[in-house]
Order: structure tokens, then C-alpha cells, then sequence
């Protein structure tokens, strides 16, 4: 007796062409295969206490407007730029500044060197305060590229502009973020 | 501090792994469920309603074109240029607003279990081209 083959797990596309077709269990697969990345993402934009509600937001806003999603950009991508979205919405209605908790900072390997995991512990700190404060593009481009390992053409779909563009402000973002951290 | 583009590509990975280890995912999961369900589903377009609403205004005014030259070509009558026209003019605002409300909504048939352009064969397809080109 043979083992019945396993049944290939769908692909997002076949889990939104569900979801469209009003299978709603697709939507919570779709959910759980991208909201730890979409959390990640927040988090390193410095969301701090808000990134529950804003993934809820983010998937929310993407299934509410699917239509708008063309495919070019993967569908996790496309969430992420949703969700940097919605958390420049957050902050525009607020009118607050990111609030980065040291309890987001991953301690970094420092090879148990109580010095050196000091010096990249307030690193990451800098770091990733700094990047809460970079304006929306730069800050957008700058994680979807460093922290998502996007090619600029990718970035570009995802946040529709050009390649060049693209390029432009991750230089900005790079060079203001290594400026603050220097100084 | 010196901080090279590779540190900074090094430790970007690195940020928001708490973010990430702290949500609940499947309680985000069934909260987004719960609010599309309360939202009424996705907002889904209905590109053959729409289409089929725009064509349903082009017969229309093709209808009221060819009711009003007629089958030999001749110009209308002065006064009455278009089609539709005398019997528009002769509604007041609130009634033109009525008419132009009806016109964004989608037609009942389109909504029931009539058929629709997907269930039209090819040589019903040219024919309702043929008549809107007139």
C-alpha cells in the first residue's frame, strides 16, 4: 500500500483567488504565512507597542482592496508597504514620534563579550531609532532593501516608483542613518 | 563610532525580531476575519457590471438615435437634435437627479440569475457589437 501523496500547500495567488472567491479560511492562512514578517517589519520601523493593531490594519486594508494588488510585487511585499502605510497614517493622526522600547532590540551575537555586546546592543539601539525617524520613503525603502534583501526593481513595484528613485533614497537613508550613528 | 553600508546591512535583519516574536498571530488572524466579515467582504469590483452598465447606456443613446433619425438617414426635426432630448428637458432637477442616481446603480438583471455577457456565445457577442456600432 502506497502513502497518499501530500497535497502541495497553494501559493498566495491560489489563497487570494480563494479568498475572492469568499473562502475566508484562505485569508487566515494568507494571514499566518505573512504576519510574523509584517511584524518584523513594523518593529524595525519602530511601530513599539502599535505593531499588533497595525498588522491587523495592514491585512485588513489588503484583502478590503485586493483588486488594487497587480502581482507585481510578491504579496508579502505588498503587505509591508501597506503596513508602513498605515503606521505613517498612526503617527500623522497622533502626531507623535516613534516609540522604540529597548525591549525590541535583538541582542546581537558578541561572542558573550559582556564589552562588545554592549557597544552592538546600543548599536542596534541607535540604529533602529533612527530609522523610526527617517521620513516614510526613505525608511520604507531602506527595510524592504536592508531588511527584506528587495532588489530595487522590486522596491520600486512595491512602493510604484522607479528603480532610480529607489536607489536615491536608500543612499539617503543610508547616509543619514550613518551620520546620526557616527556622531 | 565608525559604521560601514556592509554594518548597516548586517544589522538590519537584526531589527524588530521582538516585534515579531510577540504577536499573536492567530489572534490577528481571526480579528482580520471578524472585521472583513463585519465589512461585508472584500471590496470587490465588478468589472462585467460595470461594463455591461456602460453598455447598457451606449444602447441607450444609440436606441434614442435610431428611434429619432429613423432607418433613412434623415436629420432630425428642429428642435428635437437629439434622441432623448425633449423628453429630458421636460423633467424637473429633482427628476434628472433620479434618473442619473439610477443610472450608477446595477441593473437588477445583473444581479439575479439572468443571464449575462459570460453566457453569451460568440455570435450573440457580435451581434450586441454590431447593434452598438449601429
Amino acid at each position: 500500500m502506497t502513502a497518499p501523496a501530500l497535497q502541495p500547500e497553494p501559493d498566495d495567488a491560489a489563497l487570494i483567488a480563494r479568498w475572492q472567491a469568499g473562502d475566508q479560511a484562505a485569508a487566515t492562512e494568507l494571514v499566518r504565512r505573512h504576519a510574523r514578517a509584517v511584524a518584523r517589519f513594523l518593529g524595525a520601523a519602530g511601530a513599539g507597542e502599535d505593531v499588533d493593531d497595525l498588522v491587523q490594519e495592514a491585512f485588513f486594508r489588503a484583502f478590503r482592496y485586493i483588486d488594487r494588488f497587480r502581482g507585481g510585487s510578491t504579496f508579502r511585499t505588498w503587505v509591508m508597504t501597506i503596513a508602513g502605510n498605515a503606521l505613517t497614517d498612526l503617527r500623522r493622526r497622533h502626531g507623535r514620534r516613534s516609540v522604540v522600547s529597548l525591549g525590541d532590540l535583538e541582542i546581537p551575537d558578541a561572542a558573550a563579550d559582556p564589552h562588545r555586546e554592549s557597544v552592538a546592543r546600543d548599536l542596534l539601539d541607535r540604529v533602529e531609532r533612527q530609522v523610526a525617524l527617517l521620513p516614510p520613503m526613505q525608511r520604507n525603502v531602506f527595510l524592504l532593501r536592508a531588511h527584506q534583501g528587495l532588489e530595487y526593481d522590486e522596491i520600486a513595484v512595491a512602493l510604484d516608483t522607479s528603480p532610480g528613485a529607489a536607489r536615491v533614497h536608500y543612499h539617503h537613508a543610508v547616509r543619514r542613518l550613518k551620520a546620526v550613528v557616527e556622531g | 563610532m565608525r559604521l560601514t553600508d556592509q554594518d548597516l546591512e548586517r544589522l538590519a535583519p537584526r531589527l524588530g525580531a521582538r516585534a515579531e516574536a510577540r504577536l499573536d498571530v492567530d489572534r490577528v488572524a481571526a480579528l482580520v476575519t471578524a472585521r472583513l466579515a463585519n465589512a461585508g467582504g472584500a471590496e470587490r469590483r465588478r468589472p462585467v457590471w460595470r461594463w455591461l452598465a456602460a453598455a447598457a447606456g451606449v444602447l441607450l443613446v444609440a436606441g434614442a438615435g435610431f428611434l429619432t433619425f429613423g432607418t433613412d438617414g434623415t436629420a432630425p426635426r428642429v428642435g428635437h437634435p437629439v434622441g432623448l432630448t425633449p423628453s429630458l428637458l421636460d423633467l424637473s432637477a429633482t427628476e434628472l437627479r433620479t434618473v442619473l442616481d439610477s443610472l450608477d446603480q446595477p441593473a437588477p438583471m445583473l444581479v439575479s440569475s439572468e443571464p449575462t455577457i459570460d453566457d453569451l456565445d460568440t455570435e450573440q457577442l457580435e451581434a450586441l457589437l454590431t447593434l452598438m456600432e449601429g
